[in-house]
């Protein structure tokens, strides 16, 4: 047996994961004598592991120092580019505010163990290798090993029945959708003449093979059910409105990143996206549709961000979908944009939920009402937050969706432009409902807000200002996101 | 480069910046102060710039490049540069000399009412554009002025807003020079794409005129059209909404419902010039276009005689005067019609001066009045209001032509460049002009007359309620009319003619005169000539004018009634009273119809077909979708696996189905 030997590059791909894992360990072991009594307690040490461990793996990230690719690392099954990073780099940062929340979120109900920080920086270090992956088995396992612990973090709090059913049925559902992944590698696997490696994959020229592309659209639909596009999205909603505020938070920046970033590489590394056009197009249009329309009607604030959540999957199709068909490598840029706008966008809209759900379990738009009176910060984030979300300008969501919709045009695509700018007007309505309800209608007298933990006026603050940041300034995320694209289709 | 030049434009919108947002905290005398500091400021820095290009070093224009402001490379490229040459050099001092003036006189008259602050930030803000406009050195920054006097225009007109009489002239003003605005806008597209430039030193160059001369509209309604012939005429049609011409003069006598010094500033003396200032700035471009030129005489002379006429019969004070300015801007045109650019430049100057002087006068009667401006309750203010009188006197001689007061230079030079064009050269057509210009000279005169004498003269017809109280005005009101009696006095004498012994300074300076070339002696002779011929006639009209008009309106004469009790003066004075029934006519064939049809878009389009049917329709269509998907979500496990198997299976049909039409293929 050849005695193990990597290089530098290798070393330095899996440091940021590492780094992750490890800080895992430590809010593990750090929590030993914890026992049931404590865990209303705040904790502020595990935040404090988490952060330093999340500060430490994005400072990881510039080590490698450049911005081309290093090749294939580890025979194959990862590599590190610019692509990866920016992923990895969204990522990171969520976990750094997720765990800067978690601490006091979790004292409120009771429920403050270190599992739950320990589980996101598992999770966290799974969805960074995720993002490096470059073959079938890396891929896989880096998807299951995100998807067990977002199981549990979707199911944290066990005396709650609701969040019990949600998780249970994520479970179930997640099972059936990884065999439908995992068949789809194997036909991939067998088609190609037993390549495991994208780039072997994409060398076999195996892409007309109809057989190879069921494959190719099974491994899509493991990934379109984990970002949860129509029509394998049913347990969005559910698992939204049962899971912890934070554990879906996670959900919908960091699972949703992770996979669009590795549907991606999948799709254009192993050069199986050939005869995909029509079924991106038809699961893009389907799911604006249907998920802006069953926004509408939503009464829990959850549950309308679970299904705006949805839409947004809808929009993210697009640029896949532009990539693969375009030969213009500036096109497709839109998909990291908008996965880093809709990550800060979105953690300041949960930041405000998890404030809410701190003082009260109920999560009702009329539970809004005069919001702006009784605490006018918490109310101004959420408007901004929601007014992103909607794409009205002067936010990054605005940038983010008339950069999909001029690639969409750009590459041909103007039929779905059109759908999409339409299913964005008609998402107004319902992203101004609560903005409605904060601002103009006068408070209900039951239930009194206690001030917001730290850790959640700090996210909210920053993800408000850094939504409007790039809002204002989008340039240099633009360069960036073009950059990392070429890394990857170039 | 000069960068001072920015301080011209800059001094009042400081003004207007410090008395809009501050004034109302400020108190009434230091919004004053700030008010009528910013143009006098504005008057010293063009002062200096002027001092700077008659100063003998050869700079003959000042210009600051200023910055880039809309930037299309290659396609459109507009900088926000300004350009002072004597053209604008002149119109500079106008604005900010009149212009101060009128500040200080503001003083007086706005003393004590509510809106204080206000009316000076708007004075302020219409010097910023005006002087603007003047400054402009390409036709998109002059646009930007004539918008914004326009503005300015509107707030000021409608500035006693709680009267609704008031609201719709501002309306009116507005609307009627957007007609005009349109026109303007469109000449300005035509230079974009035949000259590719809006920057006016490139119109105005020979070299691209000729190039752009051959152009035409082929293949389009105006085919056989002259591109430039185009171009002069959709900026004059926008002149006229400005400068009030016919078609769109409606907009200015009714405009008399701002207060009376904004009527002296802006609509006398600067801002209804600016048309003329357009064509002066364009002249090379209109002097290529005779066929545009003419129309431009034929408004202008007709525009001057049909105000004349309902000039005649106006009793109120404001009134007269506003006919009196819409036909002197006729007479400017009519100037520019016939080639003689200068001697419009120099009507507008001296006009600027005397007009500013007459509406100031009678703004001082209005005031002393309180707030009584109906000629016919008036009468023998002569012994009250002595100052006023005079300077009134002086004013009313000036727009009438007596020598050697300013109107008499600038007049006479109009009607001498008609009767070059009609008599010496011209056609049937031409000559009928002259006469027709000719006309209106005794005409002015003549109503002139009858305004001073029913103000001023005879038996006093003032209310008993305010015998006694009416008083000369006195402090910045009386030194405005002071300066300005002055200046109409001698401002005259800025472009005494070549053959009175003068050097037509003005003309020269601005650029504008035309000097006869290659002349013979004999050819000389004959002009100079001419020019005493025609210097004779207006001077003998002008006097005729004035003397029927005292001999009609001196006390205890039945002139005027028995004129209206015979048919033909009863037919005239009823159309002249009625102005012609142009508003009516307007009413009946433009805004009544556009009513209508307003009225029917709104009903039918707006209420039925986009309200109900389509906005209300697809929100139900939406909401009832929604909550179709909504329910579709039925929280058991098994739907939603088949659901997802389901999904799987129709989108593995779309794959194979797809491929094997590409295979097919």
């Amino acid at each position: 047996m050849e005695p193990l030997s990597l290089s530098r590059a290798e070393i330095l791909a899996v440091l940021p994961a590492g780094f992750l894992f490890i800080t895992g360990l430590i809010q593990l072991l750090s929590d030993l004598g914890d026992t049931s009594k404590n865990s209303r307690h705040e904790k502020t040490h595990l935040a404090m592991i988490g952060a330093t461990g999340a500060l430490v793996a994005f400072a990881s990230l510039f080590v490698q120092g450049t911005l081309a690719s290093t090749g294939e690392l580890y025979a194959g099954a990862m590599t590190d580019d610019l692509f990866g990073r920016l992923g990895a780099g969204v990522i990171i940062v969520t976990s750094l505010f997720v765990t800067l929340m978690s601490g006091g979120y979790l004292s409120s109900s009771g429920n403050n163990k270190a599992e739950f920080h320990s589980l996101i920086n598992f999770s966290a270090g799974a969805m960074v290798l995720l993002c490096q992956a470059t073959n079938l088995v890396s891929i896989f396992v880096a998807i299951e090993t995100l998807s067990l612990a977002v199981y549990v973090l979707a199911g944290f709090f066990k005396e709650n029945k609701s969040a019990s059913e949600g998780a249970f049925k994520y479970f179930i559902m997640g099972a059936f959708s990884s065999g439908f992944l995992l068949f789809g590698m194997a036909l991939v696997y067998g088609l190609s003449g037993g390549s495991l490696s994208l780039s072997g994959i994409a060398a076999s020229g195996a892409s007309s093979d109809a057989l190879f592309a069921v494959g190719v659209l099974l491994v899509l639909i493991g990934f379109a059910f984990k970002v949860g596009v129509v029509p394998f999205h049913s347990w969005v909603p559910d698992v939204y409105q049962g899971a912890p505020v934070l554990a879906v938070g996670w959900m919908a920046v960091a699972v949703k990143s992770a996979s669009f970033f590795a549907l991606c590489r999948f799709l254009y590394h192993s050069g199986g996206g050939a005869y995909l056009d029509q079924i991106l197009v038809a699961l893009s249009v389907v799911t604006m549709i249907l998920g802006n329309l069953a926004a509408l009607n939503q009464q829990s604030l959850k549950r309308m961000l679970a299904y705006s959540g949805i839409a947004h999957s809808g929009y993210l199709m697009i640029p896949v979908l532009v990539a693969l068909s375009g030969n213009d490598l500036s096109i497709g840029a839109s998909l990291p944009f908008y996965l880093c706008a809709y990550a800060a966008t979105t953690l300041a809209a949960f930041g405000v939920l998890t404030a809410l759900s701190v003082s009260t379990d109920r999560d009702n738009i009329g539970d809004l009402n005069g919001l702006a009176k009784s605490r006018p910060m918490l109310a101004l984030g959420f408007t901004i937050a929601l007014i992103s979300l909607a794409g009205i300008p002067l936010t990054a969501g605005f940038i983010g969706k008339l950069m999909i919709f001029s690639d969409a045009i750009g590459a041909g695509f103007i039929q779905i432009a059109i759908i999409g700018i339409l299913t964005s007007l008609v998402s107004v309505y319902y992203y101004l409902r609560p903005v409605v309800a904060m601002w103009f209608r006068d408070p209900r007298s039951s239930f009194d807000l206690i001030p917001a933990p730290w850790g959640v006026q700090f996210t909210v603050g920053v993800c408000g200002i850094a939504t409007i940041f790039v809002g204002l300034f989008p340039d240099w995320l633009v360069e960036l996101s073009r950059i990392s694209v070429e890394t990857i289709l170039g | 480069m000069d960068s001072n030049l920015l301080w011209i434009p800059l001094f009042p919108f400081l003004g207007f910046l410090i008395n809009g947002i501050l004034g109302k905290r400020m108190g009434n005398r230091t919004v004053s102060i700030v008010a009528s500091v910013a143009p006098l400021l504005a008057f010293s820095v063009a002062f200096g710039a002027w001092r700077k290009i008659v100063s003998d070093t050869g700079v003959s224009a000042l210009h600051w490049d200023g910055f880039p402001w809309i930037w299309l490379d290659g396609l459109l490229e507009v900088p926000f540069a300004l350009h002072f040459d004597g053209l604008s050099a002149v119109m500079c001092l106008v604005i900010t000399g009149v212009g101060s003036l009128i500040h200080l006189y503001s003083i007086g008259y706005m003393k004590g009412d509510p809106g204080y602050h206000r009316y000076f930030a708007y004075l302020n803000l219409f010097t910023t554009f005006m002087l603007l406009l003047v400054l402009g050195d390409n036709l998109l920054l002059l646009f930007i002025g004539w918008e914004g006097v326009g503005l300015c225009s509107y707030l000021l007109i409608g500035f006693w807003f709680q009267d609704d009489a008031n609201c719709a002239a501002g309306k009116k003003a507005f609307i009627v020079n957007r007609i005009g605005d349109l026109a303007f806008l469109l000449g300005m597209f035509l230079c974009l794409i035949h000259f590719g430039t809006l920057d006016l030193a490139a119109l105005v160059n020979a070299d691209n005129i000729s190039q752009v001369a051959t152009e035409t509209f082929e293949g389009s309604l105006f085919a056989g059209m002259g591109v430039i012939t185009g171009i002069a005429l959709l900026l004059f049609i926008g002149a006229t909404g400005k400068s009030a011409q016919i078609p769109l003069y409606v907009w200015l006598p009714d405009a008399m419902a701002g207060p009376t010094p904004v009527s002296a500033l802006i609509h006398a003396a600067t801002m209804v010039t600016s048309g003329v200032y357009l064509c002066c700035r364009l002249m090379p471009l209109f002097q290529a276009a005779p066929m545009a030129l003419s129309i431009v005489a034929v408004v202008g002379a007709c525009t001057a005689l049909l105000a004349a006429i309902i000039a005649f019969t106006q009793n109120d004070i404001k009134k007269v005067l506003a006919y009196s300015t819409v036909s002197q801007l006729g007479y400017m045109f009519f100037a520019i019609g016939v080639g003689a650019f200068s001697a419009a430049f120099f009507h507008v100057v001296t006009h600027a001066f005397f007009k500013a002087l007459l509406f100031l006068g009678s703004g001082a009667v209005i005031h002393a009045m309180h707030h009584e401006q109906d000629m016919r309750k008036m009468g023998g203010l002569r012994k009250q209001l002595p100052f006023t009188h005079i300077t009134f006197l002086i004013g009313t001689f000036a727009i009438a032509g007596v020598p050697p007061l300013a109107g008499f230079f600038s007049k006479d030079e109009i009607l001498f460049a008609g009767y070059q064009a009609g008599i010496m050269e011209g056609d049937t057509l031409s000559r009928l002009f002259w006469y027709v210009s000719v006309a209106t000279a005794g005409m002015t005169a003549f109503y002139m007359m009858r305004c001073v004498a029913m103000t001023f003269w005879g038996d006093s017809q003032v209310d008993p309620k305010l015998e006694g109280k009416v008083h000369e005005p006195g402090g910045w009101i009386g030194f405005a009319l002071f300066v300005l009696a002055i200046a109409s006095a001698l401002g005259g004498f800025l472009n005494v003619p070549e053959f009175l012994g003068g050097h037509a300074i003005l003309g020269h300076f601005t650029g504008l005169h035309v000097s006869p070339t290659d002349l013979t002696k004999d050819e000389l002779v004959a002009l100079h000539a001419g020019e005493f011929t025609s210097m004779f006639i207006s001077l003998a009209i002008a006097g005729a004018g004035l003397l029927v008009g005292f001999l009609f309106y001196r006390k205890g004469s039945g002139l005027p009634a028995a004129f209206r009790n015979s048919p033909p003066g009863a037919f005239l004075g009823k159309l002249s009273e009625n102005k012609f029934y142009v508003d009516e006519m307007y009413a009946a064939v433009i805004v009544r119809p556009f009513e209508a049809i307003s009225q029917l878009m709104h009903t039918l389009i707006d209420q039925v077909l986009i309200d109900k049917l389509l906005v209300n329709g697809s929100a139900l269509l939406v909401r009832g979708l929604g909550e179709l998907f909504r329910r579709m979500q039925t929280g058991f496990i098994p739907g939603y696996l088949l659901t997802f198997g389901c999904g799987a299976l129709v989108l593995i049909y779309i794959l194979l189905n797809s491929m094997a039409k590409a295979g097919a293929q």
